[in-house]
């Protein structure tokens, strides 16, 4: 199945000789290289390293006292402007064989620098876009940061817009991703830890959390869970989904992931722990619970009682999206005494002439629509109005014309699209598309009672799961009652007295009691006692 | 070998998938539902089933509009003469190639010759299938059962659909096939069954033949002996406290015609055991609106209103003592008076009452005491054209 691969132990290859000096397999197999105290053998190591490497600049310049030094970065990757004033400050230099603690501290006038000496970090921070710097008769190496790379700009996050609420999404790069993190929650609480994942691709990935609050345990799980990965390469924090979460083979997704850092902050404040990954604007948020799955950002942003109620709407339709088809077939193959007599006939007339069993024209219909979702998302946007109409006309109007299905179906299969669309996070949403499936054969097999054997199935499955140690399905089971204030309905923010029981916290307490206890004392704050200000003149006297 | 193992147990599991079959299934289109069935007594003391049948096909779906083909029926009717219900129901099945399916049967209709020689038999294999249900309506139909399926009313798509309508009404007592069976059951009560019959719409263009509602059949035990109209109809559902709408018309004071609607009606009846006859005092609570005053009859005088409500009060009393009267000369206990007397005195009952009860009710003595108010007279008190 999807057992990993077994990494191809590549046959060494004898063709160059030189490249028996620097037999490595992978970057960080250069840890045991120092950094040479001769500069041209250093160079010379270097340009052996990026041969046919036509974006590796490598540039060699004098010190003021004849010392050389070199300077390499990737090209692209550095602020070109920055990297020339780095020069010409350090051609200026005028004390003759300067240490290099000295040039660092005295003539570097870049924020960012970090020493190091050997080439698994040098290369690493380079290849990230960090300028490199050696100067000769020193055994260390200097890295500035004065990265400049072209990177998509903040927009409004596609996957999950709001009506109200913030508008910024995460970015590729993972140091924008940090900083809109960190203007969310200034605290130096929030922590972010650093990890190089993948082999080739080195990726940067952060694990960020809230010190005061997130559970240690945790956080620890989460570090060592990360910490064994050993791939190729990372290029979407998908990749670190799969590896970390509990369960492998469930299709519910035990790991949340957003666009949003609102989204991000809130879980984090709930002591959650997010996985920040470089090169994508996806952050992981771990743990995560089915109650999830049904709460989007903007219910904590609108009014309570829409929220409320829309909550509501979304556990009737996830029960829709997952049943309807299912009792459908399983209604007009094996219960017809369950509907009305008038509704009955209506479906009888309607299914008169079509010519497949119910099942069939399910699976046609829900493998259709499946079909014309999947075609709209890959699309361009100027050919997806053309599938939209063509999905339209036949699944809306043809097929029912031709009499290949019946209306009736029809509308079982949008009221079912519709009720997957309703699901906030996609990933859970999947999960409910593919178990519908199965619950339309046992439908069509043992009618309701398969179906109930489905729903048990799934719940048992559900029971079991747990992401990071917490019950998947809490808070319902096992039961936090003081948590339903955030599931059964969304309590006014006044009444989020506590964070959820059932994450394990260091701290329960969101907020103070004055307030909350005044407002539910009174009912909000009344401004009875408000001083006016007279009215003297026309015009506003609105303090 | 884990896996080996987990494979083999899904591999048998989808095994028993598919082992089963589908027996159960039916698809929508293989069957033919049962919208009423007809009972009727032929020759030879066997019976007639007739069922109705809707025909999906003549329904012209959804988008039709009720179906282009003016004339052509979307149902149609079928008989068969059998010695039992059930070997007459499979003979034509031998007709029709779609299973007959019971549950959405809503009306069973019992022809007045099978009414009269009485029809607990039915009560066997009606409860023994799972697919028909009790809480069918259960209508005695004056002459033959399937002519009152032959009729076409013109609201409702079905005959059927217009029979379950009109007995749904809130016009008589809800009655289904269980509470007849229940009041065959207990000691001291006689069912009654909705009554209805065949009438030709009058004066219309093209005369239809409309289904109507005339009272209660009267059963005696098992076997139909008569039937309650109008005046009868209304006492026994007051007497019985059930919740009729109920439309009079009265005279007040010799002259003035009003036409009521009785809404509110509410009957309590105390038995209690005299010294050799039992003591029935009947209480009744009336509320009416005035629904018309033929005459200019002035009823914005107090007194005058009270006379209404007088005259409304012996028009509910005499319908009492109608029903009274009737039951007591046809020996049934139509209001279940018996079963009342059976909860209250059961010693008295099984000493005295029981082995011929409705004897009990000749020597009753009934108190009738009806208060009636009128709660509302519509918008106007008199005429708008009467001048002062």
């Amino acid at each position: 199945m999807l057992r990993s691969s077994k990494r191809n132990k590549k046959e060494k290859n004898t063709l160059h000789e030189t490249l028996q000096k620097h037999d490595y397999q992978f970057i960080q197999d250069l840890r045991s290289v120092p950094i040479f105290m001769e500069l041209s053998e250093n160079k010379a190591y270097l340009s052996d390293l990026f041969k046919d490497c036509s974006d590796f600049v490598i540039r060699e310049f004098q010190l003021e006292h004849s010392s050389n030094a070199i300077m390499f970065f990737v090209d692209g990757m550095v602020d070109t402007e920055l990297a020339n004033d780095t020069m010409k400050s350090l051609m200026t230099l005028e004390d003759g064989e300067p240490l290099l603690d000295e040039i660092v501290q005295r003539n570097l006038p870049v924020s960012q620098t970090q020493k190091t000496d050997n080439y698994s970090d040098l290369l690493i921070s380079v290849l990230g876009g960090d300028v490199g710097l050696i100067v000769h008769n020193n055994n260390q190496a200097v890295l500035l940061g004065i990265r400049g790379m072209q990177t998509r700009s903040i927009s409004e996050p596609e996957t999950e817009s709001v009506i109200r609420g913030p508008r910024e999404g995460f970015v590729e790069n993972i140091r924008t991703n940090t900083s809109m993190l960190r203007r969310k929650l200034k605290t130096p609480h929030l922590k972010m830890k650093n990890l190089t994942i993948g082999r080739e691709s080195n990726t940067c990935v952060v694990v960020t959390y809230l010190e005061n609050l997130a559970d240690p345990g945790i956080v620890q799980e989460v570090l060592r869970r990360l910490e064994k990965i050993d791939i190729d390469a990372v290029l979407e924090s998908g990749y670190l989904e799969e590896f970390i979460q509990d369960s492998s083979y469930s299709p519910f997704p035990q790991v949340q992931y957003t666009e949003r850092p609102d989204t991000v902050a809130a879980a984090l404040l709930q002591g959650r722990v997010g996985i920040v990954v470089d090169g994508t604007p996806f952050v992981l948020i771990v743990p995560f619970v089915f109650t999830e799955i049904l709460q989007a950002s903007e219910d904590y942003y609108e009014r309570f009682q829409i929220a409320t109620l829309i909550r509501w709407l979304r556990y009737l339709f996830l029960v829709l999206s997952l049943l309807t088809p299912g009792l459908y077939v399983a209604i007009t193959t094996f219960h017809q005494d369950l509907l009305p007599t008038s509704l009955l006939l209506s479906v009888a007339a309607a299914r008169e002439a079509i010519p497949f069993p119910a099942v069939v024209e399910a699976l046609i219909m829900e493998v259709t629509f499946e079909g014309l979702r999947e075609a709209g998302i890959r699309l361009p946007k100027t050919i997806g109005s053309a599938v939209s109409i063509l999905g339209a006309l036949v699944v809306g109007q043809a097929a029912v014309q031709a009499g290949i299905v019946s209306a009736p179906m029809v509308i079982v299969v949008s009221m079912t699209g519709i009720a997957s669309f309703t699901i906030p996070r996609f990933n859970g949403a999947i999960a409910i598309r593919m178990l519908r499936f199965p619950i339309i054969f046992a439908a069509a097999v043992f009618g309701m009672f398969g179906i109930l054997i489905c729903i048990l199935i799934i719940l048992g499955h559900l029971a079991n799961l747990r992401s990071f140690g917490i019950p998947y399905l809490s808070p319902i089971g096992p039961l936090s009652a003081a948590d339903l204030k955030d599931v059964v309905i969304r309590n006014p923010w006044w009444a989020m007295r506590e964070r959820p029981e059932y994450m394990p916290l260091q701290d329960i307490v969101r907020q103070g009691d004055a307030l909350s206890t005044e407002i539910i004392m009174q009912e909000g704050q009344k401004g009875m006692s408000i001083q006016h200000q007279e009215k003297e003149e026309e015009g506003d006297t609105e303090s | 070998m884990i896996k080996r193992r987990t494979q083999r147990v899904i591999l048998s599991l989808l095994c028993l998938l598919v082992l089963p079959g589908c027996w159960d299934r039916t698809e929508i289109n293989d069957m033919a539902f049962i919208l009423v069935s007809a009972l009727d007594l032929e020759a030879n003391n066997k019976i007639r089933y007739s069922v109705m049948v809707p025909l999906p096909g003549q329904m012209g779906g959804a988008s039709g509009g009720g179906g282009g083909t003016a004339g052509e029926k979307s149902y149609y009717i079928d008989s068969e003469v059998g010695s039992t219900y059930r070997e007459a129901q499979m003979k034509m099945q031998r007709r029709m190639s779609r299973r007959m399916f019971l549950a959405h049967r809503r009306t069973i209709l019992v022809g007045e010759e099978l009414a009269k020689k009485g029809i607990s038999e039915f009560f066997d294999p009606t409860p023994r299938s799972p697919e028909s249900r009790m809480s069918t309506y259960l209508i005695v139909t004056k002459g033959y059962a399937y002519k009152m399926m032959q009729s076409n009313p013109r609201f409702e798509r079905f005959p059927s659909e217009a029979i379950r309508e009109l007995v749904k009404a809130r016009y008589v007592a809800d009655m289904n096939f269980k509470d007849f069976g229940l009041a065959l059951s207990i000691p001291g009560s006689d069912p009654v069954a909705v009554y209805m019959d065949v009438t030709d719409s009058q004066k219309s263009e093209k005369s239809s033949k409309e289904v109507e509602l005339k009272g209660y059949a009267q059963f005696k035990r098992d076997k139909f002996v008569g039937t309650y109209e109008d005046m009868a109809a209304n006492g026994l559902s007051w007497l019985r406290n059930q919740h009729v709408l109920a439309n009079i018309t009265v005279h007040v004071e010799q002259q003035h015609l009003m036409n009521l609607k009785l809404y509110g009606v509410k009957s309590r009846v105390d038995v209690s055991l005299g010294q050799d006859a039992l003591n029935f005092k009947i209480h009744v609570n009336v509320r009416a609106k005035l629904t018309e005053n033929r005459s200019y009859y002035d009823l914005s005088q107090t007194q005058n209103l009270l006379k209404v409500e007088q005259a409304t009060s012996d028009y509910v009393k005499k319908s009492i003592q109608t029903i009274i009267a009737r039951m007591t000369k046809s020996q049934t206990d139509s209001a279940q008076l018996g079963t009342m007397v059976w909860r209250s005195y059961p010693n008295e009952w099984k000493k005295q009452y029981e082995k011929n009860w409705p004897e009990g009710l000749k020597k009753a003595k009934f108190t009738i005491d009806v208060e009636s108010e009128i709660t509302d007279t519509g918008l106007i008190y008199e005429n708008v054209l009467k001048e002062h």
